[in-house]
């Protein structure tokens, strides 16, 4: 290698580093002060305590956020990823340009600005006469989501061979049957992404929850962003926030780790197979080709 | 019990505006290995889909033992299919594989273990329970989906190009097989393929497709060695197809006369001996002798030069420009010690001998100019 | 994943059923899109032209002075911060396109084995709460914060003495911004730049071009398409950002969504309000229109697969 190649090489890791740097100091900063001995986050540091963390359990406004929020995402994790097996075997046939407009209105609440919906929706429930619900904040959530679900249920559901379904069909199964026991369980990788993904999205989501959750049942976010305002609060929702930062950190790991070894499992060693009977046996007999890349599952939160 | 009988009458399918099918009658006893054979496109592949119920007809009857499939959806009809891509359940195990439709039918639970097991050890799987397919070579697979199939105890069992994605060697292993399974259960076999030598190995009969129609239906024998139509004859195999207008036809003790052109006549007694006029002749290459050009002239004897010599191992394919300006190949058995030496260049006579030279009246040779006389 | 293009046009392996068929699965999250995002829009539309009124006993009538008053104002406020915000956007979508090149880059041709894990290092903080990354970063850069911290123990500055333009700043608002969305940049690029054919490079450096040149004429332009994806990626949404000007901007750094938003929240003029929800996405849906094309046909074109 050159010398200017090595600098080069030398320049970019740099960058590289000093980036990854940014981009954690953020959530370091987070956890060193959610240990801090001090009722403002100020450096240097009074001393380590765990005292904010007991606090912010106390505070039943704040675990009562934290809880509702989460169910708020696991519910609406529910509806957006079975409505997205719907949309995904629905746009699996047909004409195409019935599927061309369906799957634009499918994919504009993804291009919508989120402020926009959100009022949107307040003008549309106060028009039903409700003004504020959780229910409509779970629905907004679920329509939000619903793009990613389909983004990452469809290429899978199609990538699946036709045949399976027939085989099936052939061998007795009724349609329900025959998507219960194959179609489901070959699709459960992309089900569990789904869920982190559409649950990631409800539980960060501020701009719907804010106009369309009532006053006393904040979401998460919303408590946040008000509690941000009190400064005697942000210690504790600092201590609050490192566990949810480190909660999504490992969910982050766990879910690549899951699925690799979820593809692993389904596959069953495909390199052996194909290595050992002498490339008989093809390897796209079963692999996902479109599961291949890493970079498939991220979705914008 | 059923016998397995399946029945096609006037059966067509069409997908929009092309034609896949187009009015098939076939009728296969119980018991028989059923061989549909064709080029790609042909619609036997359609035709199976149509029996096993993936696809209603556009017209016509499918029938099973005598009873109309109309209206019985594929999950009920008692017929089960061997995908070209044997179609494993890739999560599930071996067994599990084979005891879907058992469940699916609400089979005790000991049985399924028994005849899961019987399955297995009738295609060799014995031990192979816990396994997922893609643990398993090709051919493992795919006496899997066979095991699949039968455990059910279908009446006919459909075969879609089953052994296509197997190497060569595999293929013919599991050729000899898959007719000694057949035969050990005594179902009816219905077998997709476009390769000829496999549905001549195989089949007890063969319907040969063409666009969507039957053009020959016949045991192997038959179908290869008196081929009905043009394109039969070239499938199934070298056919040596040459133009030739029969200039008297057949009578007791003799065959037409031929003439396959400048004064070169010949007598061919197969076939539609009894018409006159232009025609299309064909003979296989291992029938066509090889000899000095010292006996050209005599019966049945064409003087040619031989264009070019592919060695084949247990025989030699010669290429022959005939005096009357077909090409013909023929095949000579290495059997020699002494090398016959057909050399490109050599002058040769070809004798073509009555017996094996068949007249086909139902295709009729293009109008002249159109093209030259073609074969091999 | 897929682009929208990408899944209307794969083929249709299934052999074509009669009746309904499986079409007909499609619809319950369809209505659920057209009752719960097409109503809303319709309802902010007939709201901007006062077909509408959230004032009970107003009389509702098609009036466009609203819309008017907008766009042709002389000296409308909420156009002129329509237009800043658009300009703030601009800015911070450019520089984070450039900033993100290089990483991308670095992940696909440097850090060559480990490029996934650390590609999954680099998003990691993208899947943790944004909420609170905007938090963290107003205790970064606050008086009392970290920044300041540092810069008054090195004695750069007095204490007492805050950095003045650090928070509640144009300069804080794009920080957080550029912060937030600089990973979701780089990912197209990264993309592009993997499917990228390596032999091109090999070929130019082969013709004697040194690794600047190769570069330079070769990588950068066959990687526009994920570049300009990457900017509108970024465009996109940051044109109706709101978040981070209300934690970390100050009163004269509001963004064109805190203006929809005071107008929904604390004004009973929700007609005016609709004007600026309804300009917002329209300015929103033509961007898409204008650049949704990179998204999906160039990047099929380089052989690039996945965006995002």
């Amino acid at each position: 290698m050159t010398r200017g190649g090595q600098v080069g090489r030398t320049a970019l890791w740099v960058y590289f580093v000093l980036f990854i740097v940014f981009l954690f100091a953020p959530l370091v900063a987070l956890l060193v002060f959610s240990v801090n001995d001090s009722p403002i986050p100020t450096l240097p540091m009074s001393g380590v305590t765990t005292k904010w963390f007991q606090q912010a359990f106390d505070n039943g406004a704040l675990t009562g956020a934290l809880v509702r929020s989460a169910l708020l995402g696991v519910i609406a994790s529910i509806l957006a990823t079975a409505l997205a097996i719907m949309a995904s075997i629905g746009l699996s046939g047909g004409r195409l340009r019935m599927r061309t407009l369906a799957v634009s209105v499918l994919m504009l609440p993804l291009v919508v600005p989120y402020i926009s919906l959100a009022v949107g929706l307040l003008i549309l429930m106060q028009a039903i006469g409700v003004n504020t619900s959780l229910t409509a904040v779970v629905l907004g959530h679920t329509v939000i989501a619903l793009p990613f679900a389909i983004l990452v249920i469809l290429p899978r559901l199609r990538s699946l061979d036709p045949l399976l379904g027939e085989s099936a069909r052939d061998l007795g199964a009724s349609e329900w049957g025959a998507f219960r026991l194959v179609t489901l369980p070959l699709l459960a990788p992309s089900l569990v992404s789904s869920f982190l993904i559409c649950f990631t999205t409800s539980f960060d989501e501020f701009a719907i929850a804010s106009f369309l959750a009532p006053a006393g049942t904040p979401t998460y976010p919303v408590f946040l962003y008000s509690s941000s305002r009190t400064p005697a609060l942000l210690p504790e929702v600092i201590a609050v926030g490192t566990l949810v930062i480190a909660l999504s950190l490992l969910l982050v790991a766990a879910a690549e780790g899951g699925r690799r070894w979820g593809e692993r499992r389904l596959v069953g060693r495909t390199a052996a197979a194909v290595a050992v009977t002498g490339g008989v046996v093809k390897p796209d007999t079963f692999t996902d080709a479109a599961q291949s890349q890493p970079t498939q599952e991220r979705a914008g939160g | 019990m059923a016998s397995g009988e399946v029945s096609l009458v006037r059966l067509s399918k069409s997908f929009g505006s092309s034609v896949a099918v187009d009015g098939i009658d076939l009728q296969i006893p119980g018991g028989e290995f059923f061989s549909l054979l064709g080029p790609s496109g042909c619609g036997k592949t359609t035709t199976l889909r149509m029996i096993a119920g993936f696809e209603e007809p556009t017209s016509g009857e499918v029938r099973l033992d005598g009873d109309d499939m109309a209206g019985t959806p594929a999950s009920r009809r008692n017929v089960h299919t061997v995908f070209q891509s044997y179609a494993l359940f890739p999560h599930l195990t071996v067994f599990n594989n084979v005891a879907f439709g058992l469940r699916r039918q609400k089979v005790a639970r000991e049985d399924v273990r028994r005849r899961v097991d019987e399955a297995l050890a009738l295609v060799e799987l014995v031990g192979f329970a816990r396994r997922k397919p893609a643990q398993l070579s090709g051919g493992e697979q795919q006496r899997v989906a066979l095991a699949r199939a039968l455990v059910l105890r279908p009446a006919v069992l459909l075969l879609d190009e089953p052994l296509g994605a197997l190497d060569a060697k595999l293929r013919r292993q599991l050729q000899v097989e898959l007719k000694q399974l057949q035969e050990q259960v005594g179902i009816t076999f219905v077998y997709v393929t476009h390769d000829q030598e496999e549905a001549l190995t195989m089949s007890d009969r063969i319907a040969v497709m063409n666009c969507g129609r039957v053009e020959q239906v016949g045991r192997p024998r038959e179908v290869y060695e008196e081929p009905s139509t043009a394109f039969v004859a070239d499938f199934l195999g070298v056919s040596n197809l040459m133009d030739a207008t029969v200039t008297k036809r057949s009578s007791a003790g003799s065959g037409a006369s031929v003439l396959l052109g400048e004064g070169v006549q010949v007598e061919a007694r197969a076939g539609d001996t009894h018409v006159t006029g232009p025609v299309r002749v064909v003979i296989r290459p291992e029938r066509v002798g090889l000899e000095d050009p010292s006996g050209a002239g005599s019966a049945n004897r064409v003087p040619g030069m031989v264009q070019r010599t592919v060695y084949l191992g247990a025989g030699t394919q010669v290429s022959v420009l005939l005096a009357t300006g077909h090409k013909v190949t023929a095949l000579v058995q290495n059997a020699a010690d002494v090398d016959p030496g057909w050399t490109t260049g050599r002058p040769v006579s070809c004798h073509l001998p009555p017996a094996a030279l068949r007249v086909l009246a139902t295709t009729p040779p293009p109008a002249p100019g159109a093209e030259t006389g073609s074969g091999g | 994943m897929t682009t929208a293009d990408q899944l209307v046009n794969e083929p249709d392996r299934r052999p074509r059923r009669r009746g309904l068929g499986r079409g007909v699965f499609v619809l319950p999250p369809l209505l659920l899109v057209l009752v719960l995002l097409v109503g809303p829009l319709v309802l902010i539309g007939l709201y901007s032209v006062g077909l509408r009124s959230n004032i009970p006993g107003t009389t509702t009538a098609l009036d466009l002075g609203n819309w008017k008053d907008f766009l042709t104002s002389p000296t409308n406020p909420f156009r002129a911060q329509f237009v800043r915000s658009l300009m703030v956007t601009l800015l911070v979508s450019v520089v984070a396109t450039v900033a993100a090149y290089p990483l991308a880059y670095f992940l696909s041709f440097t850090a060559r084995k480990h490029r996934y894990t650390l590609l999954l290092l680099m998003l990691a903080p993208f899947f943790t709460s944004y909420l609170l990354r905007v938090i963290a970063w107003q205790v970064i850069l606050n008086d009392q914060g970290v920044v300041n911290w540092l810069v008054q123990s090195l004695g750069l500055r007095q204490h007492d003495q805050p950095i003045p333009w650090l928070i509640y700043s144009w300069f804080a608002v794009g920080l957080v911004l550029f912060y937030s969305w600089i990973p979701f940049v780089a990912l197209p690029i990264f993309a592009v730049l993997e499917n990228m054919d390596r032999r091109l490079l090999e070929a130019a450096e082969d013709l004697g071009a040194s690794r600047f040149t190769t570069f330079l004429r070769v990588t950068l332009p066959l990687s526009l398409p994920g570049v300009i994806a990457g900017f509108v990626f970024v465009l996109i949404p940051t044109t109706g950002e709101f978040i981070t000007p209300l934690l970390v901007g100050g009163p004269s750094n509001q963004m064109f969504g805190n203006q929809i938003q005071s107008f929904f929240s604390d004004s009973p003029d929700w007609n005016y309000g609709s004007v600026l929800a309804l300009t917002l996405v329209i300015c929103v849906v033509a961007l898409m229109l204008v650049f949704g094309r990179f998204l999906s046909t160039d990047l099929r074109q380089t052989g690039g697969g996945d965006r995002q």
